[in-house]
């Protein structure tokens, strides 16, 4: 019984009680006095009506304390239930429900805590969070308590900036996770005593995060498998190999010659530092623009390396290859790329080729129109080599 | 309503107070060095908030607000420009980001400027509830992304038409390598601020 050890009989209703007695009292007194009194003695008479009116007035002020008892009782049993249903209700809820004073002590511990953390409600109520977790270290979560306590401000304590705030380990290890992920917010709570508690609530947030986690390698893995250099468009080096292989088996089986350009822009360095990394990018999209409008829909471009492209041309010989190549020349000389001036960037390259007569591997392919690159930049740069035997330049 | 310059010092002192206490929270939750100042603290009317922020109006703003309520009630809103809030936070939490995709880097930043947005506001609120003398009950903080007019015009829709004054208080927040010129905008009731103004001028006299 409860809702009977305290403050049941309250002030209202003792004043209830205590004016009924004494008004009970009085008319008793002054009806005895009345009746056997002065009515014998005198010839003073009261009417019928004025009796019923004194009987009914009696009735109401010995029924209204009664009445109220009723009431009162009534309405002190709706709210042990509600307090009782409230109780509960933080134990239905899908989230942790905690309260701490500033100290840390532990007023209250739902059900969803007891079933994650093995603690249960009597054994955490009354400890401090630093003797149930004996490595709890969250400075954040002591810093919130305070500000929430002493400021009355809720606080926040995302996922993104702290990973948890208890340690909680997870049944289940997720991924490479070990300790449950925590969402939390901090709120402060005022008692009837004027004293404020933080309710602490939190979500299990680690199935979102080891999720995204695990979105973030797939995308990764994707990006490092896509074929494309992001910034020029151009094929990456892992599609290269995967095109040229079959591309030379194709090569053999149909006799046809296959060239391969390699180039590089002049100086780039020097215009990524003179102009800055912007202006580079800029520079590089428009040499692989240009290197575009020079190819023919079989031929396939690739950024190689920071500033080297290589161009692959399916069924063409070196005569082919060298045409191309000085046509590229001619128009990087000739074309301004924004913001630069006409003039400003050149290009060397490097020619090599496959032929039936003189077959060779892909990476010797990749190798010698290296090596003539090299050739060309050691030469003076802004010219085509396709010679493998004299360093000089063919034009 | 008036300050005079010694008015508008000690505030502004009281803010730094404040806000340096937000810093050292945010540096150790960060785990980088943080500073916060708050060269400049401005009372101005409702209607001239706008004016007085210095912001332009068509850029997007990032905010994170709180209400408050109790013998006070407003709304207290701190503002960085978008450009530099996304900044800050990729260069705070850029590891956690990498591989993350644009949604999930929208909501990353979301959560992360409105826990940033919560200490330094719970601290900035504290130093006004202080002088205030009564205690001021803060909500749970919201976030917000739009240009100015928009964000004054949600935030303030419940105080429409009450007469309202606004402090204003100009943050200098250094993290990352980076120097991010915020504003944090406390919208209170003319009476609220007259309550202030006069704990602030007895608090001067007393020295």
């Amino acid at each position: 019984m409860k809702r009977w050890e305290s403050g049941w009989f309250n002030t209202p209703l003792r004043i209830v009680i205590a004016v009924g007695v004494v008004v009970f009292s009085v008319e008793f007194l002054f009806m005895t006095l009345l009746h056997d009194v002065i009515m014998p003695l005198t010839s003073f008479t009261v009417s019928d009506r004025t009796w019923s009116i004194i009987d009914a007035v009696t009735l109401v002020v010995l029924v209204s304390p009664v009445l109220y008892l009723l009431v009162f009782v009534r309405m002190q049993r709706d709210f042990a239930e509600l307090t009782q249903l409230f109780a509960n209700l933080t134990d239905t809820l899908m989230i942790g429900v905690l309260l701490v004073d500033t100290d840390l002590r532990v007023h209250r511990w739902n059900q969803w805590l007891e079933r994650k953390t093995g603690i249960s409600s009597q054994q955490a109520c009354g400890k401090l969070l630093t003797e149930l977790f004996v490595d709890f270290n969250s400075p954040r979560l002591l810093s919130a308590i305070e500000l929430c306590i002493k400021h009355k401000s809720p606080q926040l304590i995302s996922q993104t900036l702290n990973r948890y705030v208890l340690p909680i380990p997870l049944v289940s290890p997720m991924h490479d996770l070990k300790l449950m992920q925590q969402q939390v917010s901090v709120a402060p709570l005022t008692n009837s005593r004027g004293e404020t508690l933080a309710a602490i609530s939190i979500n299990d947030v680690t199935e979102s995060v080891a999720k995204s986690s695990a979105l973030a390698r797939l995308a990764m893995k994707m990006e490092s498998q896509s074929n494309r250099d992001q910034l020029t468009g151009a094929y990456n080096r892992h599609f290269l190999w995967s095109w040229l292989t079959p591309q030379l088996k194709q090569s053999v089986r149909h006799s046809q010659a296959l060239s391969c350009l390699m180039l590089d822009i002049d100086f780039f360095k020097r215009i990524n530092d003179t102009y800055g990394h912007d202006v580079g990018d800029a520079v590089l999209r428009g040499f692989a623009e240009i290197l575009h409008e020079q190819m023919r829909d079989s031929d396939i471009l690739v950024r190689y390396g920071g500033e080297e492209f290589v161009v692959l041309l399916t069924h063409a010989d070196a005569a082919v290859a060298l045409e191309i190549a000085n046509r590229i020349l001619d128009r990087v000389r000739k074309t301004a790329i924004v913001p630069l001036e006409v003039g400003d960037v050149r290009c060397s390259i490097g020619v090599s080729s496959w032929t039936p007569e003189e077959p060779c591997s892909a990476e010797e392919l990749l190798k010698g129109a290296d090596r003539r690159l090299y050739h060309a930049k050691h030469n003076g740069r802004d010219q085509v080599v396709i010679d493998s035997e004299s360093p000089r330049s063919p034009r | 309503m008036e300050l005079d310059e010694l008015e508008r010092d000690a505030l502004r002192e009281l803010a730094n107070v404040g806000l340096s206490r937000a810093a050292t929270q945010l540096s150790e939750l960060l785990n980088d060095h943080i500073e916060m100042t708050v060269p400049l603290v401005q009372v101005v009317p409702y209607d001239q908030v706008t004016q007085a922020l210095q912001l332009d109006p068509l850029a997007s703003v990032a905010a994170v607000w709180q209400s408050f309520s109790g013998q006070s009630e407003g709304t207290s809103i701190l503002m960085f420009p978008s450009e530099d809030s996304k900044k800050l936070v990729h260069a705070l939490v850029g590891p956690s980001m990498q591989g993350a995709g644009e949604d999930d880097l929208r909501g990353i930043e979301h959560e992360a400027m409105m826990e940033i947005g919560n200490i330094i506001i719970t601290s900035g609120m504290a130093v006004i509830a202080d002088m205030l003398g009564h205690e001021v009950r803060m909500s749970l903080p919201g976030y917000m992304e739009g240009n100015l007019p928009d964000i004054l015009a949600q935030r303030n829709r419940d105080n429409a038409g009450r007469e309202m004054q606004a402090i204003i208080m100009f943050t200098h927040l250094k993290a990352a390598q980076r120097e991010i010129e915020g504003r944090m905008v406390m919208l209170m009731s003319v009476d609220s601020v007259q309550v202030l103004f006069e704990r602030l001028h007895k608090l001067l006299k007393g020295l």
